[in-house]
């Protein structure tokens, strides 16, 4: 899957927060690092077409995901930092079916792929459970199940492991390394950045560095704790 | 959260809430008295220059406020046209107009929080009936507070549906919104007690 | 005493919240305003005099000057209008569908919610609404009822879809139907 932003530049209200972004995406695992409002949040919600550039294009294989939903739903999963805020039907079976039912499934071959999918992964007692009654791990767990379903190219994960405790945060990093698909994360888990391909550090709305992992993580952290000691 | 009223310094700005409202209160109803078209139109227009007379901006938000009003008098004109009562149906639409246009006047040249002072002071009088009054003033702080988060929550909700769906999104979103909402009002009840409750 | 007023407060917001989402649909694209679903929740969960209260204080916020109606709306001169009816029996429907709901804890609660949101957001606010517009545009009953009357079916529907609410939130978090937990 090749991610192709060309002067993408995104504003809100007057306050440009992304500028001029040029890039071309093709690797397997790629990061995305910065402080908080420095635009990685809006850079991801581009991607997966929620939003468009103010200016510029994104295409993602030719694809304008978001013009073209329909193609952009068996291209682009995106999963959001707090599942309670992405979790919207009452019992598992029914939000995974949403995303199947939404590509054109029937209701009866969406529940059945997706207590198939249940099965793959053990939790077929998850099937009629309630989603809000599930362990905040297994709500990110669900919501992950939830795009898998839908079998998209390339997913894309806004700080998946924040405020996770640490088995889940294990777990979860366990499962995410198995899967096929190109992802695109935001986090700050060095560990995780580690075995990933390519580092893309953004800040003020700019890509400061672009690279492998060597090449621009020391400077980050050198940069972050420099920041740390201006004070307020 | 961003109020209606416009920021001003203009001679409307300076008057209390309080004697505006009280203002207004007569005039609505001595406009009921009030059947002559002709004097009806010209009150409307001396409205509109009151409007002017505090700012072009206010002027301009005062006839935004009123385009939609213009669709529901409109039909009630065409009623009454209808049954032939031109004459009365327009008195009524124009005074429904004009009175519409007086309360805004009020919103428009009030600030927020002098109107939350007055509403305050008018709750007072409920204390002699031993009603609590302050609960009632941490509940407008609170309405306040969090209805830009609740605003943000739903907006996010919307935003996981659009993420797997196609364009309609249905009244089943609903049902997080009200869980998520429910969950932050037992968090927040909590924060409350901890801190010495009500 | 804290939930109470937080629970108040926070379905204030929600249903300033609700009127500032994009119209939903129902099946197949069929559109409507959420915005009154949350006044009927709001009698539903909270019960008659909290969702009462959830109410007078939105239309509070409304008359201090917010525009919190759907559409953008808000401030004093939305109380002028022919319609106002409407705001001004939100209360009360709610009182009244948070009454019942209170008086019938046993029964399946999708039922129950649904009805009590046809006793209080149909039957009780048009009794209020209707008289109120008929003197305030000064037409006679019929025409005020034909003027109402598109409405009326959305609204039903709206009570409908209420019971599918109520009962999802039970199942999820049944000690917050407030209208129908143990009193102290």
């Amino acid at each position: 899957m090749v991610i192709n932003l060309k002067d993408v530049s995104f504003e809100f209200e007057t306050h440009r927060v992304l500028d001029q972004i040029n890039l071309n995406i093709s690797e397997h695992r790629i990061g995305i690092i910065g402080v908080n409002g420095s635009g990685k949040s809006t850079l991801a919600r581009l991607i997966s077409g929620l939003i468009a550039p103010t200016s510029g294009s994104i295409r993602l294989n030719k694809i304008d995901v978001f013009k073209d939903r329909k193609a952009a739903l068996k291209t682009v999963g995106i999963i959001f930092q707090n599942p309670d805020h992405q979790i919207i039907f009452p019992t598992c079976v029914e939000e995974i079916s949403f995303g199947l039912i939404q590509q054109g499934m029937t209701r009866i071959e969406a529940e059945k792929k997706s207590k198939q999918l249940l099965l793959k992964f053990d939790k077929s007692n998850w099937s009629d459970e309630l989603a809000h009654n599930l362990s905040q791990g297994q709500r990110h767990f669900l919501c992950l199940i939830s795009i898998l379903a839908m079998e998209p190219d390339v997913i894309i994960l806004d700080e998946p492991y924040a405020g996770l405790d640490l088995p889940t945060s294990i777990k979860l990093k366990n499962t995410i390394k198995k899967l096929n698909q190109q992802i695109v994360m935001i986090t700050h888990d060095r560990e995780i950045l580690e075995d990933f391909e390519r580092i893309l550090w953004i800040d003020n709305g700019k890509i400061v560095r672009d690279g492998s992992f060597e090449s621009v993580m020391p400077d980050f952290e050198k940069e972050m704790r420099k920041r740390a000691n201006v004070s307020d | 959260m961003l109020a209606i009223s416009i920021a001003g310094i203009s001679w409307a700005h300076k008057l209390r809430v309080g004697y505006k409202l009280a203002t207004l209160s007569i005039l609505s109803i001595f406009i009921f008295y009030v059947n002559s078209l002709f004097l009806l139109l010209l009150i409307l227009f001396g409205i509109l220059l009151l409007y002017y007379s505090v700012s072009i901006a206010v002027l301009r938000k005062g006839i935004l406020l009123l385009r939609p009003l213009i669709l529901v008098i409109g039909l009630i004109w065409i009623f009454h046209i209808i049954r032939e009562e031109f004459l009365s149906g327009t008195v009524i639409c124009l005074r429904l107009i004009i009175l519409f246009a007086l309360a805004n006047f009020v919103t428009l040249s009030s600030r927020l929080s002098d109107m939350i002072e007055l509403f305050l002071w008018i709750l007072h009088p409920l204390k002699l009936i031993g009603v609590r009054t302050s609960p009632i003033g941490l509940a407008l702080g609170m309405v306040i507070r969090f209805t830009p988060v609740l605003i943000a929550r739903s907006k996010q909700l919307l935003e996981s549906w659009r993420a797997r769906g196609l364009k309609h999104i249905n009244w089943r979103i609903i049902l997080p919104i009200f869980i998520t909402v429910i969950d932050d009002a037992d968090r927040v009840a909590e924060a409350i007690r901890a801190r010495g409750g009500i | 005493m804290e939930k109470n007023i937080v629970y108040v407060a926070l379905f204030a917001g929600l249903i300033a919240a609700l009127g500032l989402l994009p119209k939903l649909t129902l099946v197949s694209g069929i559109p409507i305003t959420a915005q009154s679903l949350g006044v009927m929740l709001c009698g539903v969960i909270l019960g008659s005099k909290r969702g009462a209260l959830a109410v007078l204080l939105f239309l509070s916020l409304v008359a201090l000057g917010l525009p919190l109606l759907a559409g953008g709306r808000g401030g004093l001169g939305v109380f002028t209008t022919p319609w106002a009816g409407f705001l001004f029996g939100f209360p009360i429907a709610a009182f009244t569908t948070g009454y019942l709901m209170e008086k019938f804890r046993n029964m399946p609660i999708n039922y129950v919610a649904s009805i009590s949101s046809i006793f209080g957001s149909i039957i009780v606010l048009y009794t209020i609404a209707i008289p109120y517009y008929m003197i305030a545009a000064k037409m006679d009953f019929i025409s005020s009822l034909v003027i109402m009357s598109p409405f009326i079916p959305g609204d039903i529907i709206k009570c409908i879809l209420a019971g599918f609410i109520a009962n999802g939130i039970y199942k999820s978090r049944p000690n917050s139907i407030l209208s129908w937990a143990q009193t102290r």
